[in-house]
């Protein structure tokens, strides 16, 4: 084992993130004979959507349903392959191309401190995560992603409150409701911010064979249990406000329009001790950032997109994408994506020739085209209402919740200010951004409320830039503990 | 914009903004172009550190440099001042703190060091002082056991970069500064007593070109000092150094002093908001491009050495800080001239072309920004700065400017 800075362990692919993406592109680049090295901060692999129980953790009857079924056939194909060399429990918190040909030197904390990889190629899969709503109370303890919740279902069993109030416009949160519930737990009420006809009226778009698509008949078919089982799931409406003194205790639901204004005088309040917040995903993409690669915007795929060709490689010579940080698909397009990018990898590396990946990629490009058509209804399907954050957010909400800083004290700034135009200055300026998560939760918030200050188009104030490490590290970690 | 100007200043970091603050105070008609956002570059990305004891960087070379390099020393003595009055001066909280400094001796050969640097030190009255490493512990007692003697200086401190600048630039703008920010100075020429810059600017549009005349301009480009002056046909031996700084999550207070080496790269101390800054001058690599070539525009790398080997130093000398989380590394840019005094004065070449820069500018900023601007205004600067005048450099210019 090497720490950055002594020579690095040697690998010929390292994979980041041991979701859907990266098991399938383990699995293709193994049976191709490359040294291959996943990397995931997880004790177990699987990504999001299986979030396994711990070893040694009985759960019965987990995940069951067709949903799970190719990530779940991945799975059990990769995860006990010992020509992989694991490295679970460790986070890649740096990634440093090193140009021309020479490959990538990663930087993992780990259990044992911190330590550098080189690897040949790297193929980076760590997939997405939550994206948070501010609204007044936002901050208060029992306010969580839907998502969040549903791991602590899916890992554990385990129902992480008594009463509960899902809000957001993604149908996810049916599922996750429908879960709670069968666990045990009470709902109050589902809240969907759009109308029932919007969505109704692309079910009806011919091109797509909805039916088809596995994740929206099981929000379906959740919603008819749950109203079955008396939960309320309004349309048109939003959670606005948490209530509470040291947690939450109350929820204040509100119609809202197709701009996200919400109308107070009609607002109701469900007494509740969780508020699952639900308005679809972030890609992780500060890695690909940190290194460089180019990135996108696309508010409705999934924020800042890395961009990449035919073969999933990203602008970084040696850095190949796969997976939700290339635009929000699902979990069995980023099985598909895994593969492109392994062959793309593998291509890289001398293990195939293009005739050969040429080949093989051949039948996973025709059925992932077919997967993203159906990704792009459903994530139109699935948008919240484009200034529903700027209408709920008050003087008091806090922006930035790692350094503190108000929506109101973050506008004061950026109007005494008016040199200042975009996110990366506004951060260094009012701090918003800089803390613990670097900017994963509010740094669209910042560009959205700079851009808006000064009517600029979205995306126009640009991405903060990352630095590394990208999650923090134990300074004793990094520099090796003394004996 | 109008086209005719007093000066144009080059460069909005903390010389440039606070060139502009001092001019339009007096009155002149001044336009301050930046290429990117103000503030963003070495100005907004150091450390923040006040250190008015040398330097480790001026005494690794030994004696005689050493003693050349003590030159610096009337301009810190003024320094003080500046910082001490700024908060006042622009009605702005900076964070300016000013508890004092230690620099520290772990060896031998630093504690001779540090008595060398002391012994220049009062020949040119600097007020600095040496303790022993138990006297040193009981002033900070967060300081471990390998510190064997410490260098004080009771004005020593830190401010907030990523507040002066702006604060400097918000009151320029007050008192009618014109300010064009992603705009690049491309073009300098002297025509008669006049200068005639061609700046392009970037935006939605695409590129715009305009002409803006002036009688006087300030480079105050920073570590792009040498290619600004090059577009008048100067040369100025201005190098860019890539450097890189470490930052903890914010922590319970555990450091109230500005904290420096000797012998060692590392300067550390603990912000306002509770984070604590490891830097000290180790060096990043410039970044490369997708062929493997260098690219001298874009953000340089962080050496991964060079982060454990500052956090390292870091933790020998403050044994605490192993318990803190590493938060974030990053990397700027800073001008380093080739003899290590900064540049402050008017290229006699180039009648009507100042430079002000090179060095530890943030240290030096305010008063490297007043100074210049009254040599502009009235022909000569209140403290005597031909030391760091450009004229030390006329040499190399023979060749050039009688070409422009
Ligand atoms: C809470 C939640 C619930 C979801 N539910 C569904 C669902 O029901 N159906 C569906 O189709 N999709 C769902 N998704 C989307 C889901 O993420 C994808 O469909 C699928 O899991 C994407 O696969 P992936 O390989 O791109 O990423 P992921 O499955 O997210 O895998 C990424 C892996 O990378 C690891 N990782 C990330 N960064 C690092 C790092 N720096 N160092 C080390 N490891 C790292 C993570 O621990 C994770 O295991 C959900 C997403 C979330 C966040
Ligand atoms: C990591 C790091 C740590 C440091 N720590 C300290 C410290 O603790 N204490 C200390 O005293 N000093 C420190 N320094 C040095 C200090 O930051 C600099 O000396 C100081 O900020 C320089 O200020 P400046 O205004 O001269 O240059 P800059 O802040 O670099 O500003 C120059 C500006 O000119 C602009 N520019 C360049 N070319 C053009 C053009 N053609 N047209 C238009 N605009 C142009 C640039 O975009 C830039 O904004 C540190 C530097 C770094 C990088």
């Amino acid at each position: 084992m090497t720490s950055p800075g002594a020579p690095a362990a040697v690998t010929g692919l390292a994979i980041v993130g041991g979701g859907p993406a990266g098991m399938a592109a383990a699995r293709l680049a193994v049976d191709h004979g490359a040294d291959v090295t996943v990397i995931d901060e997880q004790p177990r692999v699987g990504g999001q959507i299986l979030r396994q129980p711990p070893r040694g953790v009985e759960v019965t009857d987990w995940l069951p349903g067709a949903v799970y079924r190719n990530v779940r056939r991945t799975l059990a194909e990769i995860e006990n392959d010992p020509s992989v060399d694991w490295r679970l429990r460790s986070s890649a918190v740096a990634l440093l191309p090193q140009g021309n040909g020479h490959g990538v030197e990663l930087w993992l904390d780990t259990p044992e401190g911190l330590q550098a990889v080189h690897a040949q190629t790297v193929l980076l899969a760590p997939g997405c995560h939550e994206q948070p709503l501010h609204f007044p109370g936002w901050t208060l303890p029992g306010v969580m992603g839907a998502g969040a919740l549903q791991s602590f279902v899916k890992s554990q069993q385990l129902v992480p409150g008594r009463r509960f109030v899902l809000s957001g416009s993604h149908p996810l949160q049916l599922v996750v409701a429908e879960q709670l519930l069968r666990a045990g737990a009470e709902i109050a009420a589902v809240a969907f911010t759009q109308r029932p006809w919007a969505g109704l009226r692309l079910l009806a778009t011919p091109m797509v064979a909805l039916r088809a698509h596995r994740q929206l008949s099981a929000a379906a078919a959740a919603m008819w249990h749950l109203r079955a089982a008396g939960v309320p799931v309004l349309f048109g409406h939003s959670v606005v406000r948490a209530r509470g003194e040291e947690s939450v205790s109350a929820a204040v639901v509100a119609p809202v329009d197709a701009d996200g204004h919400p109308d107070l005088r009609r607002a109701r309040e469900f007494e509740c001790d969780r508020i699952g917040v639900c308005h679809g995903f972030r890609v992780s993409s500060e890695l690909a950032r940190q290194a460089g690669a180019r990135v996108a915007w696309s508010t409705r795929r999934g924020g800042w997109l890395v961009a990449h060709d035919a073969w999933y490689r990203s602008s970084v010579d040696r850095l190949h994408v796969a997976g939700e940080i290339t635009g929000m698909a699902g979990a069995d397009a980023a099985l598909e994506e895994g593969r492109i990018a392994a062959l793309g990898a593998l291509r890289q590396i001398g293990a195939i020739d293009a005739a050969g990946a040429e080949a093989l990629a051949g039948p996973v490009r025709r059925r992932l085209a077919r997967l993203h058509r159906f990704a792009d209804v459903l994530t139109r399907l699935s948008a919240p209402p484009g200034n529903l954050a700027a209408h709920l957010a008050d003087d008091e909400t806090l922006l930035c919740r790692c350094e503190n800083v108000s929506v109101a004290s973050f506008d004061r700034a950026v109007d005494d200010n008016a040199f200042i135009v975009t996110a990366d200055a506004a951060k260094l300026l009012t701090r918003a951004g800089m803390g613990l998560c670097q900017g994963r939760l509010c740094g669209e918030q910042v560009a959205r409320r700079l851009e808006r200050r000064r009517g600029l188009a979205t995306g126009a104030a640009g991405a903060l830039h990352v630095n590394l490490p990208v999650r923090p590290v134990r300074l004793g970690a990094a520099v090796g503990d003394e004996d | 914009m109008t086209s005719r100007h007093d000066v144009v200043i080059v460069g909005g970091g903390i010389v440039g903004c606070g060139a502009a603050f001092h001019l339009t105070r007096a009155g002149a008609k001044v336009l301050l172009v930046e290429q990117g956002d103000p503030n963003r570059r070495a100005s907004g990305q150091n450390a923040g550190s006040m250190h008015f004891q040398l330097e480790h960087r001026l005494l690794e070379h030994g004696g005689e440099r050493s003693a050349e390099f003590a030159q610096i020393i009337p301009l810190s003595l003024a320094a003080m001042e500046d910082w001490r009055g700024l908060e006042a001066l622009l009605a702005a909280d900076l964070e300016v703190v000013m508890h004092g400094g230690l620099m520290v001796a772990e060896s031998d050969d630093d504690v001779a060091l540090l008595e060398f640097k002391h012994a220049i030190e009062s020949k040119w009255a600097l007020p600095t002082s040496l303790l022993t490493g138990d006297e040193a512990r009981r002033q900070a007692t967060y300081l471990g056991p390998r510190v064997r003697a410490a260098g004080w200086c009771e004005h020593e401190g830190h401010a907030n970069p990523r507040l002066v600048g702006p604060a400097y630039l918000r009151a320029a703008l007050e008192q009618g500064l014109e300010l064009a920010t992603h705009t690049e100075v491309r073009g300098l020429e002297r025509r008669g007593d006049e200068w005639h810059l061609r700046l392009a600017t970037l935006d939605d549009a695409g590129h715009r070109v305009q002409e803006v005349t002036t009688r006087n301009v300030l480079n105050a480009a920073g570590a792009w000092m040498a290619e600004v002056a090059r577009l008048a046909h100067l040369h100025l031996p201005v190098f860019a150094v890539p450097l890189q700084m470490n930052v903890t999550a914010r922590s319970a207070p555990l450091i109230g002093h500005l904290v420096q080496h000797v012998s060692r790269r590392l300067s550390i101390k603990q912000v306002h908001d509770g984070n604590v800054l490891i830097g000290g001058g180790w060096p990043a690599r410039f970044a490369r491009d997708r062929d493997g070539g260098v690219d001298f525009a874009a953000r340089p790398l962080p050496v991964a050495a060079h982060v454990r080997g500052n956090l390292g130093v870091a933790a020998d000398v403050i044994p605490a800080v192993r318990e803190l989380s590493w938060l974030r590394t990053w990397t700027g840019t800073v001008a380093v001239t080739s003899d290590q005094l900064p540049l402050l004065g008017e290229v006699p070449e180039a009648p009507g072309f100042f430079v002000a820069g090179g060095g530890s500018t943030f240290t030096l900023g305010p008063t490297c920004a007043r100074l210049i601007s009254r040599l502009i205004l009235e022909g000569r600067s209140p403290l005597p700065i031909d030391l760091y005048s450009p004229a030390r450099f006329s040499h190399i210019n023979g060749f050039m400017a009688s070409a422009g």
